[in-house]
């Protein structure tokens, strides 16, 4: 029973990683359709007017990356195309390293300037008591950005006190952290907030999407495919899209073989018990 | 009463206090409701500090009475110094202490979460059974979603409906009901849990003893 | 094949085949990739919580800005240090005490304003006023979840009858809920699968 079970889990491990690796060294090209809520959210950006100051909320850790950097880079390279102002912040201390990376990265491939189109304020604890505090003042939740600048000296911050001045807040979580901006920063001080969440966080804002709390959402690669596709650049979320397809139809094809094996063997033991919580392992 | 007393009688007036001025925007309230915000960051900041120093502390006390596996923890306390030692040595922009943070903390955490992506096929495949109405309803939400939020749903159609369109409807209606419902129900838990706090019936938070 | 000349992403590659050996069992190399990670993490998010809270958060307004009223939180903050201390750790509850009760206190108001009445207020709309048939439909199947699931959760009367009618539609629609966030739990953890394959096939090998 006990090497059944191991034979079977090495099976399916060895499945997962084929239908990931294949499709990622035999791309197939699929193409993906674009969810309103991810419209929403680039629409907003669109209409932005040039120059807007941008609040990015990098709320994530490395745990995370494969799904939301993917889609923080698609936006950022949306938002420097509009010479949008970008302040690069974060509330969780592992997603300065992220940030930094991220948004050098981008503002180098652009040619935006530090401190005139970009900025990054680093980390800050305690989230909602930051999220409040910004709609005062964002300059007593950062003093200085992350390297020790006052805030007030850099050009870009001129004009810019609280969420009144701020065009856009776009939190990427893998967290309740995007349910807490559209709980603080927006009905509180009403800034417009925008998502991109990992699938697991995703599912759960459709509600605030609907309640117009939320601008949109990108929701795991998906989101971020679309976005791509929307900008017409295409990344790691394009790219990831046919690995995703394939181990998805490998994952339903298990369960499907899990079923025909539980009905199997219901149907030899017909007398067992109906209300058992587990059917027998493989 | 320094010990218990004077605490709860501080979270009492904190938390009223923190209600009032969502109603009276009087510039000495605001001013006031700034302090306690500002206040309250460097304190979560410092709970953070003291959480990391009793990770120390547990790794150190393993080392000290060589419990087993206590070659493990000296792994841990190397690597935590050093990190400390590469910001502040090198300061925390460049140098060594990105650095690690890039080749060590980025593949080690991805990698750690990413096997759940072995461990929930196995599970899916094991544990996701059509044993009853309401456990085939839940499979057949999982498996719409799961092939119509891919490109491959676009192209699969049921009786004339691409599972594309049946995944998006179901995240917009049944989803988004059941997650309304919850919203609204962990809401008012959230509010019944914040208020037996600031009057002083929930005082978990103050921890045992006197 | 171009693998990497970086020694950074060797090393970040056998980090991450040592965290997939887990998948053979639990062993040493497992142990010490994991013990490593800990360590580099602790020491990564120490750093930043005394740069950002010592620092940024109390050094900067207190004594470069001279904002005397950061001496309060200095206290407090240093009271947060008793925990460590078992004779005097009951001083920390005055910081804790302090932390939660605000905590508690900003978020009555928000909490019902965001999470009930805007919520409440959205699901009573017009369902019949949505232009198609299927819209009308769809619409109402919504507000009806919303008030069955509710209903389901109400457990001050035995669900029997009208309410335990009520209540069953309730667990149909929990349970399309919980299927959708299967689905997209799915997904998310195949995308962190992706995301290590990308590495070691394209960032370390070359092949991508």
């Amino acid at each position: 029973m006990a090497d059944s079970s191991r034979m079977t889990r090495t099976i399916i491990y060895w499945g997962v990683a084929l239908s990931i690796v294949i499709p990622l060294l035999r791309p197939i090209g699929f193409t993906t359709e674009v969810s309103s809520q991810v419209r929403d959210v680039y629409d907003f950006i669109e209409a932005m007017p040039e120059n807007s100051p941008v609040i990015m909320s990098f709320d994530y850790e490395p745990a995370t990356l494969a799904e939301l950097d993917p889609m923080a880079e698609a936006m950022l390279k949306h938002l420097f195309r509009k010479n949008a102002r970008v302040m690069g912040m974060t509330l969780l201390p592992g997603g300065v390293g992220l940030a930094e990376n991220l948004l050098r990265q981008e503002a180098a491939a652009a040619n935006m300037e530090y401190g005139h189109n970009w900025l990054f304020l680093g980390y800050v604890p305690d989230g909602t008591a930051a999220m409040l505090r910004m709609g005062e003042n964002v300059a007593m939740v950062f003093p200085t950005d992350q390297y020790g600048t006052p805030l007030d000296s850099f050009p870009m911050m001129r004009g810019v006190k609280n969420y009144r001045h701020i065009g856009l807040v776009i939190c990427y979580s893998s967290t309740a952290m995007p349910q807490l901006w559209a709980q603080y920063a927006h009905d509180r001080y009403g800034a417009a907030v925008a998502v991109g969440a990992t699938a697991v966080e995703a599912v759960r804002l459709y509600p605030y999407h609907d309640s117009g709390q939320m601008v949109g959402f990108l929701g795991g690669l998906k989101g971020a495919a679309e976005y791509e596709t929307l900008i017409e650049s295409p990344g790691d979320g394009i790219r990831g899209m046919d690995a995703q397809t394939i181990s998805h139809v490998f994952i339903v094809v298990m369960i499907i073989l899990g079923n025909v094996g539980y009905a199997a063997s219901t149907w030899r033991s017909k007398g067992a018990p109906s209300g058992r919580t587990h059917a027998p392992v493989a | 009463m320094f010990r218990r007393t004077i605490p709860t009688i501080l979270a009492f007036v904190v938390g009223v206090f923190m209600i009032v001025q969502f109603f009276v925007p009087h510039p000495v309230l605001q001013t006031l409701y700034n302090m306690v915000l500002d206040w309250k960051q460097v304190v979560f900041g410092c709970v953070l500090i003291v959480g990391t120093l009793t990770l120390v502390r547990h790794h150190a006390v393993r080392i000290r009475f060589r419990k087993q596996g206590y070659g493990y923890s000296v792994i841990a306390l190397v690597s935590l110094f050093a990190m400390v030692l590469a910001g502040a040595v090198w300061g925390i922009e460049k140098g060594p202490y990105p650095w690690l943070f890039d080749y060590v903390q980025i593949p080690g955490q991805a990698t750690m979460f990413s096997l759940l992506g072995f461990f929930i096929a196995t599970a899916a495949y094991r544990s996701f059974r059509a044993r009853n109405v309401t456990a085939t309803l839940l499979l057949l939400s999982g498996v719409i979603v799961m092939l119509g939020r891919v490109p491959a749903g676009e192209h699969i159609a049921v009786a004339g409906v691409s599972l594309s369109d049946l995944a998006t409807w179901i995240l917009d209606y049944p989803n988004n009901a059941a997650k309304r419902g919850i919203l609204i129900g962990v809401g008012l838990g959230m509010t019944s849990t914040a208020l037996k706090i600031i009057i002083g019936i929930e005082r978990s938070y103050l921890g045992k003893g006197d | 094949m171009h693998p990497s000349p970086d020694p950074g992403i060797w090393l970040a590659a056998i980090l991450t085949l040592a965290g997939f050996s887990f998948l053979w069992r639990d062993n040493p190399f497992f142990k010490v990739m994991e013990h490593m990670l800990v360590g580099v993490s602790a020491g990564y998010y120490l750093v930043q919580y005394a740069y950002s809270a010592l620092y940024k958060k109390l050094y900067v307004p207190l004594v470069v800005q001279g904002n005397l009223l950061f001496a309060g939180c200095a206290i407090l903050g240093l009271m947060v240090f008793a925990r460590l201390f078992p004779k005097r750790s009951w001083l920390s509850r005055y910081p804790v005490a302090f932390y939660v009760a605000a905590g508690a206190g900003y978020s009555i108001p928000s909490t019902i304003q965001a999470r009930v009445v805007k919520q409440m207020q959205v699901t009573m709309v017009n369902f019949l006023d949505q232009g198609s048939v299927i819209a009308v439909i769809s619409g109402f199947l919504l507000f009806l979840g919303v008030v069955t699931v509710l209903l389901y959760f109400f457990f001050s009367a035995e669900h029997r009858g009208v309410l335990g009618a009520a209540s069953k539609i309730g667990i149909v629609t929990l349970m399309i809920g919980f299927g959708a966030s299967f689905g997209y739990t799915v997904m998310s953890r195949i995308t962190l699968l992706i995301g290590r394959f990308q590495f070691l096939l394209g960032d370390w090998l070359g092949f991508l």
